[in-house]
Protein backbone atom coordinates (compact mmCIF):
# COMPACT_ATOMS: atom_id res chain seq x y z
CA UNK A 1 0.00 0.00 0.00
CA UNK A 2 2.95 2.32 0.86
CA UNK A 3 4.68 1.04 -2.08
CA UNK A 4 1.41 2.23 -4.44
CA UNK A 5 1.49 5.41 -2.57
CA UNK A 6 5.14 6.43 -3.00
CA UNK A 7 4.66 5.17 -6.75
CA UNK A 8 1.41 7.33 -7.33
CA UNK A 9 3.23 10.63 -5.41
CA UNK A 10 5.99 10.28 -7.56
CA UNK A 11 3.77 10.08 -10.73
CA UNK A 12 2.17 13.25 -9.85
CA UNK A 13 5.27 15.15 -9.11
CA UNK A 14 7.14 14.04 -12.43
CA UNK A 15 3.60 15.62 -14.31
CA UNK A 16 3.55 18.76 -12.21
CA UNK A 17 6.81 19.33 -13.05
CA UNK A 18 6.13 18.80 -16.96
CA UNK A 19 3.52 20.88 -16.70
CA UNK A 20 5.13 24.19 -15.00
CA UNK A 21 8.00 23.55 -17.25
CA UNK A 22 5.61 23.36 -20.42
CA UNK A 23 3.56 25.98 -19.21
CA UNK A 24 7.02 28.28 -18.40
CA UNK A 25 8.57 27.35 -21.67
CA UNK A 26 5.79 27.35 -24.61
CA UNK A 27 2.37 28.63 -22.88
CA UNK A 28 3.58 31.90 -20.67
CA UNK A 29 6.52 33.39 -22.59
CA UNK A 30 7.05 36.27 -21.24
CA UNK A 31 6.18 39.30 -23.43
CA UNK A 32 8.03 40.23 -26.64
CA UNK A 33 7.01 43.62 -27.09
CA UNK A 34 6.49 46.45 -24.35
CA UNK A 35 2.66 47.76 -24.04
CA UNK A 36 2.48 51.02 -25.04
CA UNK A 37 0.84 53.57 -22.31
CA UNK A 38 0.09 57.44 -23.44
CA UNK A 39 1.25 59.55 -21.43
CA UNK A 40 0.33 63.08 -21.55
CA UNK A 41 2.23 66.15 -23.44
CA UNK A 42 3.99 68.21 -20.80
CA UNK A 43 4.42 65.86 -18.13
CA UNK A 44 8.39 65.51 -17.69
CA UNK A 45 8.53 63.34 -14.73
CA UNK A 46 10.24 60.14 -14.91
CA UNK A 47 8.75 58.45 -12.36
CA UNK A 48 5.12 59.33 -13.92
CA UNK A 49 6.75 57.64 -16.83
CA UNK A 50 8.37 55.14 -14.46
CA UNK A 51 4.81 53.61 -13.63
CA UNK A 52 4.11 52.36 -16.90
CA UNK A 53 7.55 51.84 -18.34
CA UNK A 54 9.14 50.28 -15.27
CA UNK A 55 11.99 48.20 -16.65
CA UNK A 56 13.21 50.75 -18.17
CA UNK A 57 12.53 53.35 -15.57
CA UNK A 58 14.54 51.27 -12.77
CA UNK A 59 17.42 51.86 -15.25
CA UNK A 60 17.36 54.74 -15.78
CA UNK A 61 17.53 55.61 -11.92
CA UNK A 62 20.97 53.91 -11.90
CA UNK A 63 21.78 57.35 -13.80
CA UNK A 64 22.30 58.19 -10.09
CA UNK A 65 24.98 56.28 -9.39
CA UNK A 66 28.47 58.07 -8.68
CA UNK A 67 31.14 55.56 -9.68
CA UNK A 68 34.74 56.12 -11.63
CA UNK A 69 34.46 54.29 -14.90
CA UNK A 70 35.95 50.65 -15.46
CA UNK A 71 38.97 52.11 -16.59
CA UNK A 72 39.76 54.52 -14.09
CA UNK A 73 38.83 57.65 -17.23
CA UNK A 74 35.87 59.62 -16.72
CA UNK A 75 32.70 58.36 -14.51
CA UNK A 76 30.91 60.01 -12.83
CA UNK A 77 32.07 61.20 -9.83
CA UNK A 78 32.49 64.95 -9.54
CA UNK A 79 35.79 65.72 -9.20
CA UNK A 80 37.51 68.55 -10.77
CA UNK A 81 39.37 67.58 -13.59
CA UNK A 82 42.52 69.88 -13.25
CA UNK A 83 43.34 67.55 -10.43
CA UNK A 84 44.26 65.00 -13.11
CA UNK A 85 45.58 67.55 -15.74
CA UNK A 86 46.84 70.47 -14.15
CA UNK A 87 47.69 72.52 -17.55
CA UNK A 88 43.69 73.07 -17.68
CA UNK A 89 44.24 75.89 -15.17
CA UNK A 90 46.77 77.67 -17.28
CA UNK A 91 45.22 77.10 -20.76
CA UNK A 92 41.59 78.35 -19.44
CA UNK A 93 43.25 81.23 -17.31
CA UNK A 94 40.70 84.32 -17.45
CA UNK A 95 37.45 82.45 -18.08
CA UNK A 96 34.60 80.18 -16.19
CA UNK A 97 36.76 76.91 -16.64
CA UNK A 98 39.57 77.85 -14.52
CA UNK A 99 37.12 78.34 -11.73
CA UNK A 100 35.16 75.11 -12.07
CA UNK A 101 35.60 72.19 -14.24
CA UNK A 102 34.44 68.85 -12.75
CA UNK A 103 34.06 65.74 -13.77
CA UNK A 104 30.28 65.14 -15.49
CA UNK A 105 27.41 63.31 -13.44
CA UNK A 106 24.52 61.50 -15.04
CA UNK A 107 21.60 62.87 -16.35
CA UNK A 108 19.85 63.06 -13.46
CA UNK A 109 21.65 65.90 -11.85
CA UNK A 110 21.71 68.02 -14.69
CA UNK A 111 19.78 71.16 -13.37
CA UNK A 112 21.49 70.74 -9.60
CA UNK A 113 24.97 70.66 -11.68
CA UNK A 114 24.17 73.36 -13.68
CA UNK A 115 22.65 75.62 -10.56
CA UNK A 116 25.75 74.92 -7.82
CA UNK A 117 28.60 74.71 -10.59
CA UNK A 118 30.91 78.26 -10.03
CA UNK A 119 30.88 78.85 -13.48
CA UNK A 120 27.16 80.43 -13.24
CA UNK A 121 27.10 84.19 -12.37
CA UNK A 122 23.91 86.54 -13.04
CA UNK A 123 24.84 87.69 -16.12
CA UNK A 124 25.58 84.25 -17.41
CA UNK A 125 22.50 83.67 -20.22
CA UNK A 126 19.62 81.47 -20.63
CA UNK A 127 21.06 79.58 -23.50
CA UNK A 128 22.76 77.37 -20.91
CA UNK A 129 19.74 75.40 -19.85
CA UNK A 130 19.29 74.08 -23.35
CA UNK A 131 20.93 70.58 -22.84
CA UNK A 132 20.13 70.40 -18.66
CA UNK A 133 16.16 70.25 -18.83
CA UNK A 134 13.44 68.39 -20.71
CA UNK A 135 11.18 71.63 -19.77
CA UNK A 136 12.95 73.34 -22.51
CA UNK A 137 10.33 71.92 -24.62
CA UNK A 138 8.02 74.65 -23.07
CA UNK A 139 10.57 76.79 -22.94
CA UNK A 140 11.06 77.09 -26.73
CA UNK A 141 7.45 76.56 -27.39
CA UNK A 142 6.38 80.17 -25.35
CA UNK A 143 9.61 82.07 -25.68
CA UNK A 144 11.30 80.54 -29.84
CA UNK A 145 15.25 81.50 -29.46
CA UNK A 146 14.29 84.47 -26.99
CA UNK A 147 15.00 82.51 -23.87
CA UNK A 148 18.98 82.12 -25.19
CA UNK A 149 19.46 85.97 -23.88
CA UNK A 150 17.25 85.88 -20.58
CA UNK A 151 19.62 85.69 -17.30
CA UNK A 152 20.06 82.18 -16.28
CA UNK A 153 18.74 82.78 -13.07
CA UNK A 154 15.57 83.73 -14.02
CA UNK A 155 14.87 80.24 -15.65
CA UNK A 156 16.25 78.30 -12.73
CA UNK A 157 12.55 78.47 -11.36
CA UNK A 158 11.09 76.82 -14.41
CA UNK A 159 14.04 73.97 -14.74
CA UNK A 160 11.64 71.26 -12.99
CA UNK A 161 12.78 68.30 -14.25
CA UNK A 162 16.84 67.39 -15.79
CA UNK A 163 17.67 65.42 -18.71
CA UNK A 164 14.12 63.20 -18.80
CA UNK A 165 12.23 60.29 -20.57
CA UNK A 166 10.67 63.46 -22.53
CA UNK A 167 14.28 64.83 -24.12
CA UNK A 168 14.22 61.58 -26.20
CA UNK A 169 10.66 59.93 -26.20
CA UNK A 170 7.53 61.15 -27.68
CA UNK A 171 4.73 60.59 -24.85
CA UNK A 172 2.22 59.62 -26.86
CA UNK A 173 3.88 56.91 -28.84
CA UNK A 174 7.44 56.40 -27.53
CA UNK A 175 9.22 57.02 -30.78
CA UNK A 176 12.47 58.51 -30.11
CA UNK A 177 12.56 62.58 -30.94
CA UNK A 178 14.81 65.06 -30.59
CA UNK A 179 13.84 67.95 -28.94
CA UNK A 180 16.74 70.67 -29.35
CA UNK A 181 16.25 72.90 -31.81
CA UNK A 182 20.04 73.50 -32.58
CA UNK A 183 20.05 70.34 -33.71
CA UNK A 184 17.69 70.46 -35.46
CA UNK A 185 18.84 73.20 -37.30
CA UNK A 186 22.17 71.94 -37.79
CA UNK A 187 21.09 68.99 -39.12
CA UNK A 188 18.96 71.01 -41.82
CA UNK A 189 21.87 73.39 -42.47
CA UNK A 190 23.88 69.94 -43.94
CA UNK A 191 20.83 68.67 -45.83
CA UNK A 192 19.89 66.25 -43.31
CA UNK A 193 15.96 65.95 -42.56
CA UNK A 194 15.50 64.51 -39.24
CA UNK A 195 11.81 63.65 -39.67
CA UNK A 196 13.40 61.02 -42.50
CA UNK A 197 15.63 59.55 -39.73
CA UNK A 198 15.52 55.58 -39.58
CA UNK A 199 14.87 54.54 -36.20
CA UNK A 200 18.66 53.42 -36.04
CA UNK A 201 19.58 56.81 -36.94
CA UNK A 202 17.52 58.18 -34.21
CA UNK A 203 19.61 55.73 -31.25
CA UNK A 204 22.11 58.24 -32.56
CA UNK A 205 20.76 61.41 -32.88
CA UNK A 206 19.22 61.73 -29.56
CA UNK A 207 22.51 61.82 -27.97
CA UNK A 208 23.54 63.68 -30.87
CA UNK A 209 21.17 66.59 -29.99
CA UNK A 210 23.22 67.67 -26.66
CA UNK A 211 26.68 65.96 -26.93
CA UNK A 212 28.42 68.03 -29.42
CA UNK A 213 30.10 71.12 -29.90
CA UNK A 214 28.20 74.41 -30.24
CA UNK A 215 28.86 78.23 -29.72
CA UNK A 216 26.34 81.01 -28.46
CA UNK A 217 25.86 83.56 -31.82
CA UNK A 218 26.83 87.00 -30.04
CA UNK A 219 23.84 88.60 -31.02
CA UNK A 220 20.99 86.85 -29.84
CA UNK A 221 22.72 83.76 -27.85
CA UNK A 222 21.22 81.41 -30.07
CA UNK A 223 22.92 77.41 -29.81
CA UNK A 224 24.64 77.12 -33.19
CA UNK A 225 26.96 73.63 -33.82
CA UNK A 226 29.94 74.84 -36.47
CA UNK A 227 28.98 72.19 -38.70
CA UNK A 228 29.11 73.91 -42.01
CA UNK A 229 32.41 72.40 -43.30
CA UNK A 230 32.14 68.77 -41.83
CA UNK A 231 32.17 67.69 -38.23
CA UNK A 232 36.52 66.89 -37.77
CA UNK A 233 38.38 69.66 -35.62
CA UNK A 234 40.31 70.85 -38.83
CA UNK A 235 36.66 71.39 -40.43
CA UNK A 236 34.98 73.25 -37.27
CA UNK A 237 38.24 74.93 -36.82
CA UNK A 238 37.79 76.36 -40.30
CA UNK A 239 34.17 77.18 -39.50
CA UNK A 240 35.17 79.47 -37.03
CA UNK A 241 38.10 81.30 -38.33
CA UNK A 242 35.33 82.70 -40.98
CA UNK A 243 34.03 84.22 -37.45
CA UNK A 244 30.39 82.76 -37.88
CA UNK A 245 27.36 85.52 -36.98
CA UNK A 246 30.40 87.69 -35.42
CA UNK A 247 31.71 84.91 -32.75
CA UNK A 248 34.92 85.61 -32.75
CA UNK A 249 36.45 83.92 -29.72
CA UNK A 250 35.09 83.01 -26.22
CA UNK A 251 37.59 84.62 -24.50
CA UNK A 252 41.08 86.20 -24.91
CA UNK A 253 44.09 84.48 -22.78
CA UNK A 254 45.40 87.02 -20.24
CA UNK A 255 48.79 85.76 -20.75
CA UNK A 256 49.48 85.40 -24.55
CA UNK A 257 46.07 87.37 -25.34
CA UNK A 258 45.25 85.23 -28.33
CA UNK A 259 40.83 84.85 -28.92
CA UNK A 260 40.64 81.77 -27.57
CA UNK A 261 37.71 78.99 -28.57
CA UNK A 262 36.63 76.72 -25.55
CA UNK A 263 35.71 73.02 -27.09
CA UNK A 264 32.53 71.37 -25.66
CA UNK A 265 31.96 67.68 -25.24
CA UNK A 266 31.93 66.62 -29.18
CA UNK A 267 31.17 62.90 -29.01
CA UNK A 268 28.48 62.96 -31.47
CA UNK A 269 31.44 64.71 -34.13
CA UNK A 270 34.27 62.14 -32.72
CA UNK A 271 31.91 58.77 -32.89
CA UNK A 272 30.86 60.08 -36.45
CA UNK A 273 34.25 59.81 -37.71
CA UNK A 274 34.85 56.79 -36.02
CA UNK A 275 35.22 53.16 -36.51
CA UNK A 276 32.02 52.62 -35.03
CA UNK A 277 29.85 55.34 -36.35
CA UNK A 278 30.88 54.99 -39.61
CA UNK A 279 30.08 50.82 -39.20
CA UNK A 280 26.11 51.99 -38.48
CA UNK A 281 26.94 51.35 -34.94
CA UNK A 282 24.46 53.54 -32.78
CA UNK A 283 25.28 55.17 -29.47
CA UNK A 284 22.39 53.31 -28.60
CA UNK A 285 23.76 50.07 -29.34
CA UNK A 286 26.74 50.26 -26.79
CA UNK A 287 25.43 52.79 -24.11
CA UNK A 288 22.10 51.38 -24.03
CA UNK A 289 22.03 47.71 -24.58
CA UNK A 290 19.56 45.13 -24.90
CA UNK A 291 19.44 43.28 -21.05
CA UNK A 292 16.50 40.88 -19.86
CA UNK A 293 14.77 40.48 -17.13
CA UNK A 294 12.82 37.75 -15.74
CA UNK A 295 13.15 36.76 -20.02
CA UNK A 296 11.64 39.91 -20.90
CA UNK A 297 14.14 42.40 -22.98
CA UNK A 298 14.33 46.15 -22.33
CA UNK A 299 16.59 48.78 -23.52
CA UNK A 300 19.11 50.07 -20.61
CA UNK A 301 18.55 53.34 -19.62
CA UNK A 302 21.85 53.60 -17.81
CA UNK A 303 23.70 55.65 -20.03
CA UNK A 304 27.53 55.00 -18.95
CA UNK A 305 30.24 53.13 -19.63
CA UNK A 306 29.42 50.04 -22.39
CA UNK A 307 32.42 48.67 -20.09
CA UNK A 308 30.24 48.29 -16.66
CA UNK A 309 27.87 45.84 -19.10
CA UNK A 310 30.63 44.56 -21.84
CA UNK A 311 28.41 41.46 -22.80
CA UNK A 312 25.24 42.85 -24.08
CA UNK A 313 27.23 45.86 -24.74
CA UNK A 314 30.03 44.90 -27.23
CA UNK A 315 30.04 41.22 -27.25
CA UNK A 316 26.61 40.86 -29.56
CA UNK A 317 29.43 41.75 -32.19
CA UNK A 318 32.80 41.65 -30.30
CA UNK A 319 33.55 37.80 -29.77
CA UNK A 320 36.56 37.88 -27.48
CA UNK A 321 36.73 37.61 -23.56
CA UNK A 322 35.51 40.53 -21.42
CA UNK A 323 39.13 41.06 -20.28
CA UNK A 324 40.39 41.10 -23.59
CA UNK A 325 37.82 43.71 -24.98
CA UNK A 326 38.51 45.58 -21.15
CA UNK A 327 41.96 45.38 -22.05
CA UNK A 328 42.12 46.73 -25.69
CA UNK A 329 40.19 50.10 -24.40
CA UNK A 330 42.16 50.63 -21.48
CA UNK A 331 45.51 50.41 -23.87
CA UNK A 332 43.96 53.04 -26.56
CA UNK A 333 42.60 55.32 -23.17
CA UNK A 334 46.24 55.03 -21.77
CA UNK A 335 48.33 56.41 -25.43
CA UNK A 336 45.41 59.10 -26.15
CA UNK A 337 45.88 59.91 -22.27
CA UNK A 338 49.64 60.51 -22.42
CA UNK A 339 49.39 62.35 -25.64
CA UNK A 340 46.45 64.39 -24.04
CA UNK A 341 48.70 65.16 -21.14
CA UNK A 342 51.61 66.54 -23.42
CA UNK A 343 49.90 68.57 -25.31
CA UNK A 344 47.99 70.14 -22.78
CA UNK A 345 51.26 71.14 -21.44
CA UNK A 346 52.56 72.41 -24.64
CA UNK A 347 50.05 74.56 -25.09
CA UNK A 348 50.10 76.28 -21.43
CA UNK A 349 53.86 76.42 -22.50
CA UNK A 350 53.13 78.45 -25.50
CA UNK A 351 50.68 81.06 -23.63
CA UNK A 352 53.29 81.54 -21.12
CA UNK A 353 56.40 81.91 -23.76
CA UNK A 354 54.16 84.59 -25.73
CA UNK A 355 53.49 86.43 -22.77
CA UNK A 356 56.99 87.00 -22.00
CA UNK A 357 57.89 87.59 -25.65
CA UNK A 358 55.18 90.16 -25.91
CA UNK A 359 56.88 91.98 -22.49
CA UNK A 360 60.37 92.27 -24.54
CA UNK A 361 61.48 95.72 -25.78
CA UNK A 362 61.63 94.69 -29.89
CA UNK A 363 58.54 92.78 -30.97
CA UNK A 364 58.02 92.08 -34.41
CA UNK A 365 54.15 92.35 -34.17
CA UNK A 366 52.66 90.68 -36.61
CA UNK A 367 54.72 87.62 -36.21
CA UNK A 368 53.51 87.74 -32.90
CA UNK A 369 50.06 87.75 -33.95
CA UNK A 370 51.22 84.67 -35.70
CA UNK A 371 51.95 82.82 -32.85
CA UNK A 372 48.58 83.68 -31.07
CA UNK A 373 47.14 82.20 -33.70
CA UNK A 374 48.95 79.34 -33.75
CA UNK A 375 48.48 78.93 -29.74
CA UNK A 376 44.78 79.15 -30.59
CA UNK A 377 44.68 76.12 -33.13
CA UNK A 378 47.21 74.29 -31.03
CA UNK A 379 44.90 74.73 -27.74
CA UNK A 380 41.37 73.87 -29.75
CA UNK A 381 43.31 70.63 -31.39
CA UNK A 382 44.10 69.47 -27.38
CA UNK A 383 40.81 70.84 -26.16
CA UNK A 384 38.51 68.74 -28.99
CA UNK A 385 39.54 65.96 -27.47
CA UNK A 386 40.31 66.70 -23.42
CA UNK A 387 36.68 67.95 -23.28
CA UNK A 388 35.61 65.04 -25.50
CA UNK A 389 34.14 62.37 -22.82
CA UNK A 390 35.77 58.47 -24.16
CA UNK A 391 39.81 59.64 -23.93
CA UNK A 392 39.87 58.75 -27.45
CA UNK A 393 37.51 55.35 -27.71
CA UNK A 394 34.90 57.05 -29.76
CA UNK A 395 37.71 57.61 -32.66
CA UNK A 396 41.06 56.79 -31.62
CA UNK A 397 43.25 56.99 -34.82
CA UNK A 398 41.79 61.00 -35.29
CA UNK A 399 41.83 61.36 -31.71
CA UNK A 400 45.75 60.66 -31.62
CA UNK A 401 46.64 62.43 -34.85
CA UNK A 402 44.39 65.74 -33.56
CA UNK A 403 46.58 65.62 -30.39
CA UNK A 404 49.81 65.06 -32.03
CA UNK A 405 48.66 68.27 -34.53
CA UNK A 406 48.09 70.41 -31.21
CA UNK A 407 51.85 68.99 -29.90
CA UNK A 408 53.42 70.91 -33.42
CA UNK A 409 51.26 73.64 -33.41
CA UNK A 410 52.13 74.44 -29.68
CA UNK A 411 55.80 73.96 -31.16
CA UNK A 412 55.37 76.13 -33.96
CA UNK A 413 54.01 78.72 -31.43
CA UNK A 414 56.56 79.20 -29.16
CA UNK A 415 59.13 79.19 -32.31
CA UNK A 416 57.21 81.85 -33.58
CA UNK A 417 56.76 84.09 -30.80
CA UNK A 418 60.79 84.00 -29.56
CA UNK A 419 61.52 84.75 -33.39
CA UNK A 420 59.38 87.81 -32.77
CA UNK A 421 60.45 89.15 -29.76
CA UNK A 422 64.26 87.62 -30.42
CA UNK A 423 64.16 85.72 -27.23
CA UNK A 424 64.90 82.31 -26.77
CA UNK A 425 61.78 81.00 -24.12
CA UNK B 1 -0.16 -27.61 -26.24
CA UNK B 2 3.40 -26.49 -28.01
CA UNK B 3 0.82 -24.74 -30.60
CA UNK B 4 -0.58 -23.13 -28.25
CA UNK B 5 2.81 -21.91 -26.42
CA UNK B 6 3.81 -21.10 -29.95
CA UNK B 7 0.61 -19.21 -30.56
CA UNK B 8 1.39 -17.90 -27.31
CA UNK B 9 5.06 -16.34 -27.66
CA UNK B 10 4.24 -15.39 -31.07
CA UNK B 11 1.25 -13.00 -29.72
CA UNK B 12 3.69 -11.50 -27.31
CA UNK B 13 6.19 -11.30 -29.66
CA UNK B 14 4.11 -9.83 -32.37
CA UNK B 15 2.54 -7.06 -29.44
CA UNK B 16 6.51 -6.08 -28.51
CA UNK B 17 6.78 -5.92 -32.33
CA UNK B 18 4.33 -3.53 -32.40
CA UNK B 19 4.53 -1.41 -29.31
CA UNK B 20 8.51 -1.43 -30.43
CA UNK B 21 8.02 -0.27 -33.84
CA UNK B 22 5.36 2.75 -32.20
CA UNK B 23 8.38 3.82 -29.45
CA UNK B 24 10.48 4.11 -32.45
CA UNK B 25 8.72 5.69 -34.62
CA UNK B 26 7.80 8.27 -31.98
CA UNK B 27 10.92 9.03 -31.02
CA UNK B 28 12.23 9.25 -34.38
CA UNK B 29 9.30 11.63 -34.89
CA UNK B 30 10.15 13.68 -31.87
CA UNK B 31 14.00 13.51 -33.08
CA UNK B 32 13.19 14.90 -36.23
CA UNK B 33 10.77 17.54 -35.01
CA UNK B 34 13.07 18.67 -31.91
CA UNK B 35 15.72 19.29 -35.14
CA UNK B 36 13.31 21.69 -37.02
CA UNK B 37 14.10 25.51 -36.79
CA UNK B 38 9.87 25.78 -35.52
CA UNK B 39 10.96 23.84 -32.54
CA UNK B 40 14.23 25.81 -31.76
CA UNK B 41 12.06 29.12 -31.87
CA UNK B 42 9.79 27.98 -29.85
CA UNK B 43 11.54 29.14 -26.70
CA UNK B 44 11.23 32.95 -25.97
CA UNK B 45 15.01 33.38 -25.53
CA UNK B 46 16.09 32.08 -29.39
CA UNK B 47 13.61 34.71 -31.20
CA UNK B 48 16.15 37.22 -31.66
CA UNK B 49 18.47 34.52 -33.03
CA UNK B 50 15.87 32.95 -35.05
CA UNK B 51 15.05 36.16 -36.72
CA UNK B 52 18.08 37.04 -37.35
CA UNK B 53 18.61 33.64 -39.36
CA UNK B 54 15.29 33.77 -40.89
CA UNK B 55 17.18 36.99 -42.71
CA UNK B 56 20.70 35.57 -43.23
CA UNK B 57 22.07 34.04 -46.19
CA UNK B 58 21.81 30.71 -44.46
CA UNK B 59 18.49 30.35 -43.80
CA UNK B 60 17.81 27.36 -45.83
CA UNK B 61 19.87 25.33 -43.21
CA UNK B 62 18.52 24.11 -40.18
CA UNK B 63 19.70 25.16 -36.84
CA UNK B 64 20.92 22.07 -36.35
CA UNK B 65 22.77 21.40 -39.48
CA UNK B 66 25.27 24.32 -37.81
CA UNK B 67 24.92 23.79 -34.01
CA UNK B 68 25.13 19.86 -33.35
CA UNK B 69 28.27 18.13 -33.69
CA UNK B 70 29.09 16.39 -37.12
CA UNK B 71 29.49 13.11 -36.35
CA UNK B 72 27.71 9.70 -35.92
CA UNK B 73 23.95 9.58 -34.29
CA UNK B 74 24.47 8.53 -30.98
CA UNK B 75 27.45 11.38 -30.30
CA UNK B 76 24.90 13.75 -31.69
CA UNK B 77 21.63 12.48 -29.62
CA UNK B 78 24.11 12.11 -26.29
CA UNK B 79 24.52 16.09 -27.04
CA UNK B 80 21.16 17.06 -28.36
CA UNK B 81 19.69 15.59 -25.07
CA UNK B 82 22.52 17.04 -22.88
CA UNK B 83 22.44 20.48 -24.07
CA UNK B 84 18.94 20.48 -24.41
CA UNK B 85 18.50 20.00 -20.93
CA UNK B 86 20.59 22.82 -19.75
CA UNK B 87 18.83 24.63 -22.36
CA UNK B 88 15.12 23.56 -20.82
CA UNK B 89 16.91 24.59 -17.41
CA UNK B 90 17.68 28.24 -18.22
CA UNK B 91 14.24 28.95 -19.88
CA UNK B 92 12.12 27.95 -17.48
CA UNK B 93 13.91 29.54 -15.11
CA UNK B 94 14.37 32.44 -17.93
CA UNK B 95 17.80 33.09 -16.55
CA UNK B 96 19.71 32.66 -19.74
CA UNK B 97 22.08 35.97 -20.73
CA UNK B 98 20.84 39.48 -21.70
CA UNK B 99 23.29 38.81 -25.22
CA UNK B 100 23.28 34.72 -25.93
CA UNK B 101 26.31 33.39 -26.73
CA UNK B 102 28.32 30.22 -28.02
CA UNK B 103 29.96 28.44 -25.38
CA UNK B 104 33.44 27.25 -26.15
CA UNK B 105 32.28 23.91 -26.61
CA UNK B 106 29.50 24.90 -28.98
CA UNK B 107 32.30 27.10 -31.02
CA UNK B 108 34.32 24.35 -31.81
CA UNK B 109 30.94 22.49 -33.17
CA UNK B 110 29.93 25.25 -35.41
CA UNK B 111 33.33 26.00 -36.50
CA UNK B 112 33.56 22.24 -37.54
CA UNK B 113 30.51 22.58 -39.65
CA UNK B 114 31.81 25.43 -41.36
CA UNK B 115 34.32 23.37 -42.75
CA UNK B 116 32.08 20.89 -43.23
CA UNK B 117 30.99 22.88 -46.68
CA UNK B 118 33.80 25.39 -46.89
CA UNK B 119 36.80 23.03 -46.07
CA UNK B 120 38.06 23.88 -50.03
CA UNK B 121 38.11 27.50 -49.67
CA UNK B 122 40.88 27.35 -46.73
CA UNK B 123 42.02 23.84 -47.21
CA UNK B 124 45.44 25.83 -48.52
CA UNK B 125 45.52 27.88 -45.77
CA UNK B 126 46.56 27.81 -41.97
CA UNK B 127 43.02 28.28 -41.37
CA UNK B 128 42.77 24.06 -42.75
CA UNK B 129 44.95 23.10 -39.97
CA UNK B 130 42.72 23.22 -37.06
CA UNK B 131 41.38 25.23 -34.66
CA UNK B 132 40.91 28.08 -36.61
CA UNK B 133 37.96 30.40 -35.07
CA UNK B 134 36.08 31.25 -38.30
CA UNK B 135 33.36 32.80 -36.78
CA UNK B 136 35.39 35.33 -34.90
CA UNK B 137 35.75 36.90 -38.25
CA UNK B 138 32.20 36.26 -39.90
CA UNK B 139 30.72 36.93 -36.22
CA UNK B 140 27.14 38.42 -38.31
CA UNK B 141 26.77 35.95 -41.37
CA UNK B 142 23.88 34.39 -39.53
CA UNK B 143 23.08 35.90 -36.02
CA UNK B 144 24.33 39.70 -35.54
CA UNK B 145 22.68 42.79 -34.99
CA UNK B 146 22.71 43.97 -38.42
CA UNK B 147 20.36 41.25 -39.18
CA UNK B 148 17.71 42.14 -36.47
CA UNK B 149 17.81 45.81 -36.39
CA UNK B 150 14.50 47.21 -35.06
CA UNK B 151 14.81 46.08 -31.07
CA UNK B 152 12.27 46.46 -28.40
CA UNK B 153 9.16 47.14 -30.26
CA UNK B 154 6.34 49.04 -27.89
CA UNK B 155 2.76 48.39 -29.02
Amino acid sequence: MSKRLLIITGLMVIALAFVIVAARVFFFQPPSVVKLTKIPDGEYDPAVWGKHYPLEYQSYLKNREMAPSPTGFGGSVKVQKSVAEPALLENFKGMAFSKDYAEDRGHPYAVEDLMETKRVTPKTVGSCMTCKSANLIDIFKERGWGYGKTPLPELFPLLKHPITCANCHEPATMKLRVINPAFIEAMANRGIDIKKATREEMRSYVCGQCHVEYYFQPETQKVTFPWQNGLNPEEMYAYYAGQPFGFAQDWVHPDSQAKMLKAQHPEFETWSGGVHGKAGVSCADCHMPFMREKGQKYSSHWLTSPLKNIGPSCQTCHDQSEQWLLERVKTTQNHVWQLQKLAGEWVAKAHAVIGKAGAAPKIDAAELDKSRELVRKAQWFWDIVAAENSMGVHNPDQVLNTLGRSIDLAHQAIETANRAAGTNF
Amino acid sequence: MIQKVLKGSAGVAAVGIVIGLVIAAISAGSYHLAGTPQFCAACHSMASVHAGWQQSEHKQFACIECHLPDSNLVHQVAYKAAVGMRDLYHETLRSYPDAIKLTDGGREIVNGNCLRCHFSTVEKTDMASGGANCIQCHRNLVHGPALTKGGVKVE
